[in-house]
């Protein structure tokens, strides 16, 4: 097997913030949302980030997205560091890191049409692409999402949320990033229109190479899509690997009790029943 | 004739129950000729996905539908009083419904954050819904009576928690006050609409244990609505699957489950499976 590449890195990562004062002369406390995380990503594969709402995961997420600047630790892409990189600075690893968000309804502008939607990353990161290029990576990455072309004259409210999903997935990938973060996207979508967007993922995952850190409350979705998961509570690490061991009963209390505590569907048919 | 029964009987029945909304001119179906039948002592869920017309069924039966803006037809009987007859809640005047729906059921609601209400203390809230119910109850015995429901219900603070306003409080425990408020009621039906969803897997799985002690000691009917088949095949007996604001499939979960006759419900148990089954991990 080829040795594994770390694609992306954090370490010792945390973020505190500020609490809001409870009286006049009170000094103000702060909460660590990110206590001192370290993990690796490593290139190809789907590392999933699992922890209850509050944990700090998307606190996590949203410092390697450079959208917030950690109090300590390091976060490294490709090698580079990136966290104490100005915003400019950071511009070219935009291109190479971008988040899918949980509610696509709220991320995609009412306003536009689909087609301004899926030009605008292009509008910012390659103003010289031609129009022609342009519109055929746009219609090739709708057809990868499983869109009509039609879609492209209508507006966000127009779709349902998995379609909406599917765009945001397709907006994101269009720049051909290597790190996708994909933040609950599923979270908000009906049981058959999960499995779907999952097929999704994985189906671009090998197609355009990308690594992916799969955000997620829920431990079976967790443990369906991962390579490898990494458990965190109240902004604490809790453990990394793949999914067997991290479930195992070895594991640290916390991941053993949320393992237990969540309900399976119990198989129907003759043939998977124990 | 009420003394003599031997098998439980339905204490509230839905009969052909459609609701459409008013739109301009038009009138939308959301709801398209739901019939069920609930008996003493069984646990009904009603499953679907978003836009199924669960909530509206539920909505429907606990009065909460706005008048002006929904047309409703069909009966919502439940049976009352001693003598057991069937009242329709239809042909009750629509300002006395919460008050006969307050007697007859228990309502938890899927986020107690938008039950509660956030300008009030939790102790102004609570006490006001148990007085609601047995006003001669007041001062230090009112207090005590809520620190005794606390400890019965694991919502940690005692007398400091009481203080609190809603929004102060994680979300499991704002579940938890919310259903011990619901169970002030001497109602014996319990209807709860995606009571857990937004809580985390820890504090979902004690509410749900919590419910399940709680229809145990007090006996109570359930009608439990849920997109969540693993939880409904833990904790019902009786399923109706809706699609499209009509029922698909009624029967006990067992049989819908293990036996589902329409594709909807197949195609349902499947795409859970394929998700929440336990032999996923491959």
């Amino acid at each position: 097997m080829p040795e594994k590449q770390v694609i992306l890195e954090a370490k010792d990562l945390t973020r505190t913030f500020q609490k809001a004062r409870t009286g006049l002369f009170e000094q103000a406390g702060t909460f660590t949302a990110v206590d001192q995380v370290s993990f690796q990503l490593f290139r190809g594969e789907t590392l999933g980030l699992l922890g209850e709402s509050g944990c700090g995961k998307s606190t996590l997420a949203r410092m390697l997205m450079h959208l917030l600047q950690p109090t300590a630790g390091e976060i490294r892409i490709g090698g580079t560091r990136t966290d104490q990189l100005s915003e400019k600075a950071f511009r070219p690893y935009r291109q190479r890191i971008q988040m899918v968000y949980q509610n696509p309804f709220d991320c995609l502008d009412p306003s536009m049409r689909i087609s301004q939607l899926l030009a605008e990353p292009f509008r910012i990161w390659q103003p010289d692409l031609s129009a022609a290029d342009r519109e055929e990576k746009i219609l090739t990455i709708l057809q990868e999402c499983g869109l009509p072309e039609s879609s492209l004259g209508k507006y966000p409210r127009e779709f349902s949320g998995g379609q909406l999903q599917r765009l945001s997935i397709a907006r994101a990938l269009l720049i051909e990033p290597e790190i996708l973060i994909a933040d609950e996207i599923i979270s908000a979508l009906d049981v058959s229109i999960q499995n779907q967007i999952l097929s999704l993922l994985k189906k671009m995952k090998a197609s355009h190479h990308l690594s992916v850190l799969f955000v997620t409350h829920d431990l079976s979705v967790a443990r369906k899509i991962s390579d490898r998961v990494m458990v965190m509570q109240s902004g604490q690490f809790k453990g990394i690997g793949t999914p067997d061991e991290v479930f195992s009963n070895t594991a640290d209390p916390y991941i053993q009790e949320l393992s237990s505590a969540v309900f399976t569907f119990k198989a129907p048919s003759p043939q998977t029943e124990r | 004739m009420t003394d003599t029964i031997r098998e439980p009987q339905e204490i509230l029945r839905v009969e052909h129950l459609s609701v459409s909304i008013r739109s301009g001119s038009d009138d939308i179906p959301v709801l398209r000729d739901v019939s069920f039948a609930i008996r003493q002592g069984e646990r009904w869920a009603i499953a679907g996905e978003s836009g199924a017309g669960k909530s509206m069924t539920m909505k429907a039966i606990t009065a909460l539908l706005p008048e002006g803006s929904t047309k409703i037809s069909g009966r919502i009987l439940f049976r009352v009083g001693e003598e057991g007859r069937w009242q329709d809640l239809l042909e009750i005047p629509y300002r006395e419904r919460h008050r006969f729906v307050a007697e007859q059921i228990a309502i938890i609601f899927q986020d107690a954050i938008n039950a509660l209400n956030p300008n009030e203390r939790i102790e102004t809230q609570w006490s006001g819904t148990i007085r609601l119910h047995d006003p001669s109850m007041q001062g230090e015995a009112l207090t005590a009576h809520m620190l005794k429901q606390m400890e019965i219900f694991g919502i940690r603070g005692g007398r400091e928690t009481l203080r609190h306003f809603p929004d102060q409080l994680s979300g499991g425990m704002r579940q938890r006050i919310a259903i011990a408020m619901a169970l002030a009621s001497p109602a014996g039906l319990l209807i709860a609409d995606e009571p857990t969803t937004s809580l985390d897997a820890i504090s979902q799985r004690q509410t749900i244990e919590y419910i399940r002690q709680l229809l145990a000691s007090r006996q109570l009917t359930l009608l439990f609505i849920s997109h969540n088949l693993a939880i409904l095949q833990y904790v019902c007996d009786h399923l109706i699957i809706m699609k499209d604001g009509e029922i698909v499939e009624q029967g006990t979960t067992e049989q819908l489950f293990h036996h589902g006759s329409h594709p909807y419900t197949r195609e349902l148990v499947g795409e859970t499976l394929k998700i929440m089954g336990e032999d996923n991990n491959a």
